[in-house]
């Protein structure tokens, strides 16, 4: 599939659920900060992504630390996550800042855009 | 107690009941505080939801109304259940025609949308109703005629009277454009295959000068023997076409044009041995 | 004018007894409801324990009507009220119960295989009709109320029938709740929403309230019944009085659809209202029966709200979660757990909090853990929190002594 008809495949799916029909939105919009997105409305997304594109997706999909596969003592320092973590971070969490100090694991989700999900959806 | 304002929603009123639904979805969506909730709705809770918020409008409700002191009183229909997830169900759960647990726990488990459990719980048409109108109050929630409605408006009055609250919201949905509902009517003897009609009717009360007045509400019981066949019920009186919201429609409906004279007596009998009267008395308009 | 509302006849049946005596017991046991579901096959499911009633065989497809004819049978013999009596005085059915979901047996009979069928069994069991069947056996002559509200139904139903027979508008109510989920729709639907517990190993220690390591409900399933009626009617006849009800509050969250309110506020009003309806002061609780499902937001969000009611009362008033024995009986739940304190009134006894291993942090109340609890007590709040933002709650007295 090309990476447009999933983009565009996605943003219909984000849009539908969250019912903001008029809104732009765009690769780089964050589900939870920009959009205002909760856990069900996560599970409601990933249904209708896995009706849309005939794939399965699961909860731990979304779990981006556990997805790049780093020993914990190398990913995770005092609590914070490591410089080498937030590089591999970014190929599915393209709006990190890498540079940043101080983010911890629970803070990635703020990160998740619908870029994130069109990775995710093309890695199925 | 007088009814202060009350809004109707009758799906024959369109030329479709697909029209109808349409119309509905659009203008919920418009309504709603928190648009993203559409998709936790059955079409029982938008039909709810819509006339209670049209209601709540022009009822011009001070604005500083504490909202604790609003009371929500539901009746909703037979549980319905959507026939696109209710197909999908069916044909990812058998082997040779039959239903088979283990297909079911693995197909059809897996295509359900998480969120269909909450369309399909009768009382969310109680939390729609609350959060879009922020209300906090007492509540009563139950199902499935106008002998159950009839409860409602009973229990608001009471509450209203007993000063615990200074307004009563008095619904009732139902949506019998379902697969599920019409095979309960047609087990009932009632054939609601031809022009099925979904409706909601919502009314508020107050103790007031203005508005139409209820004077009265009598209602009587004499339980019938169920038997085994439910076609067997001695004395059944159709509650169809428009279900629990037959009795809500035809009241909101005098509401803007009775007089102050107005005198008028609702009789209906249900199937199960209620006899319910509702004596109106004159309106007063602003 | 205002009645007395006595509670003269109690009836149950559980996942762990099905009548008082054998319900009473096993609570005071500390017995665990909880095993492999065994009405149908549920291993293929992610949950795959529940509370099931036992020893039970059911002549409606939809078992919850039996255990409500069952339970109200048995409440309405424990009070010793007859035929006559009832249909003299004023009287009603209070009922929560659950909606019906349908046979998918029937179903895909009625889909694919063309079957059509007028038995009232077929495809599903009308709830509305339990409640008729059980006003006809009994001879009530008013409309049966129906309580929908889910998890708070019967707590509601309870409230609603005392305050019926407060104002006189009822002699007599019988007043309860039945619920059974145990089947293919109730089990998938909850665990399509994550709401129960997937600790399938171990079922006897899976209901877990107020524990550190809970991870969500055990579904339960039965009925239990009250019989209400004004301490003029129970005086008349010489009935014995087991308790009363004093105060009933409700209230709406009106917050979110699945998440109670961060700060219980719509269950500290539901409480507020039930106390403020008795008469009574904070200083008047004894204890507690709380909702207490051994969700991991449920729990915290009651500790919360019921220490903002008691303040630093709270750290002394014991609280025991009925739901850690018999599991999550939905519209059952409330009339299960006020007949479990009628019961633990008789006794001067609460039951333990089963499982409760380690005390959440978020969830440091007073709780009965470890043993059953002997003491002083006169007033039990009882509470049920519903999905959608639902709060009823009550307020018991013991009887004479």
């Amino acid at each position: 599939m090309e990476k447009q008809e999933i983009v565009d495949g996605v943003i219909e799916c984000v849009k539908e659920s969250l019912v903001i029909e008029d809104q732009e939105i765009t690769t780089n919009t964050k589900l939870i900060v920009d959009l205002g997105a909760d856990s069900l409305d996560f599970l409601d997304i990933m249904f209708q992504l896995e009706e849309k594109f005939d794939i399965t997706l699961d909860k731990e999909d979304f779990n981006f630390l556990k997805r790049i596969d780093l020993p914990e003592e190398e990913a995770i320092s005092e609590g914070t996550l490591t410089q080498k973590a937030l590089s591999k971070l970014k190929e599915y969490l393209p709006l990190l800042d890498e540079n940043k100090s101080g983010i911890t694991p629970a803070d990635l989700k703020d990160y998740i855009s619908v870029g994130s999900i069109v990775k995710l959806v093309g890695q199925c | 107690m007088r009814i202060k304002s009350g809004y109707n929603f009758i799906s024959s009123d369109f030329e479709s009941n697909q029209l109808a639904m349409k119309s509905l979805d659009t203008e919920i969506k418009g309504l709603l505080k928190d648009r993203k909730l559409f998709k936790f709705m059955s079409k029982q809770d938008k039909l709810m939801a819509l006339c209670a918020l049209k209601s709540w409008e022009q009822a011009k409700i001070e604005e500083d109304q504490d909202l604790s002191r609003v009371g929500i009183y539901l009746c909703v229909g037979i549980l319905p259940f959507d026939e696109a997830p209710l197909e999908k169900l069916c044909v990812k759960s058998i082997t040779d025609n039959k239903f088979d647990i283990k297909v079911f726990s693995d197909l059809a488990y897996n295509s359900m949308n998480p969120l269909l459990t909450f369309k399909c719980l009768p009382n969310m048409a109680l939390f729609h109703t609350s959060y879009n109108l922020g209300v906090t109050g007492r509540y009563f929630m139950t199902y499935s005629g106008v002998s159950d409605w009839v409860q409602c408006l009973q229990k608001g009055i009471k509450d209203l009277e007993d000063g615990i609250i200074d307004y009563a919201i008095v619904g009732s949905a139902c949506d019998q454009d379902n697969f599920l509902v019409r095979q309960f009517y047609q087990r009932l003897g009632h054939d609601l295959n031809k022009d099925p009609i979904d409706s909601a009717s919502v009314m508020i009360l107050r103790r007031d000068d203005l508005g139409l007045q209820i004077k009265d509400v009598i209602e009587s019981y004499r339980p019938v023997d169920i038997g085994n066949k439910i076609s067997e019920i001695q004395g059944k009186t159709l509650e169809l076409p428009l279900g629990c919201s037959q009795i809500s429609l035809e009241i909101v409906t005098k509401l803007e044009s009775a007089k102050e004279n107005h005198c008028e007596t609702i009789d209906h009998h249900t199937d199960f041995g209620t006899s319910i009267s509702i004596e109106l008395g004159g309106a007063q308009h602003e | 004018m205002s009645n007395r509302v006595c509670i003269t006849g109690i009836g149950a049946i559980t996942p762990i007894g099905n009548d008082i005596e054998a319900f009473e017991k096993s609570l005071y046991d500390g017995v665990s409801g909880a095993g492999e579901i065994t009405r149908f096959d549920a291993s293929g499911l992610p949950t795959h324990i529940a509370c099931e009633v036992k020893d039970f065989s059911a002549n409606y497809r939809d078992i919850k009507v039996d255990f409500a004819l069952k339970a109200s049978r048995e409440a309405i013999s424990n009070s010793g009220l007859s035929t006559d009596q009832i249909k003299k005085a004023n009287s009603s059915l209070s009922i929560g119960i659950g909606l019906e979901l349908f046979s998918m047996d029937d179903l895909i009979d009625v889909r694919f295989n063309g079957k059509t069928s007028n038995e009232i069994s077929f495809l599903n069991f009308p709830s509305d009709l339990c409640a008729h069947m059980i006003s006809h056996e009994f001879g009530f002559n008013h409309s049966p109320a129906i309580h929908i509200s889910a998890c708070a139904a019967g707590t509601d139903a309870i409230g609603d029938a005392y305050k019926k027979v407060k104002s006189g508008s009822l002699d007599i109510c019988l007043a309860g709740g039945t619920d059974s989920m145990v089947n293919p729709m109730g089990i998938a639907g909850f665990c399509r929403i994550g709401a129960m517990t997937t600790d399938n190993e171990n079922p006897k220690t899976a209901s877990r309230p107020f524990d550190k390591n809970r991870n969500g409900f055990v579904l339960g399933e039965g009925a239990a019944f009250l019989v209400l009626e004004s301490e003029t009617s129970a005086i008349a006849r010489g009935a014995k009085v087991l308790g009363y009800i004093v105060g009933h509050g409700n209230s709406l969250d009106a917050h979110s659809v699945s998440d109670p309110h961060p700060e219980g506020r719509g269950a500290y009003d539901s409480m507020k209202r039930a106390l403020d309806d008795s008469g009574l002061d904070i200083s008047d609780i004894d204890a507690i029966s709380v909702h207490g499902t051994a969700t991991p937001k449920n729990d915290p969000t009651e500790t919360y709200a019921i220490k903002t009611l008691l303040g630093d009362k709270a750290k002394t008033t014991p609280v025991f979660a009925t739901k850690s024995l018999v599991g999550h009986c939905i519209s059952a739940a409330g009339a299960i757990e006020t007949v479990t304190s009628v019961i633990a009134f008789k006794r001067q006894e609460l039951h333990q909090t089963l499982n409760l291993d380690e005390v959440d942090e978020s969830c440091d109340l007073c709780h009965v853990r470890e043993e059953n609890l002997k003491g002083d007590f006169k007033y039990i709040l009882k509470n049920s929190f519903g999905f959608g933002g639902q709060n009823s709650s009550l307020i018991i007295e013991r009887g004479p002594q």
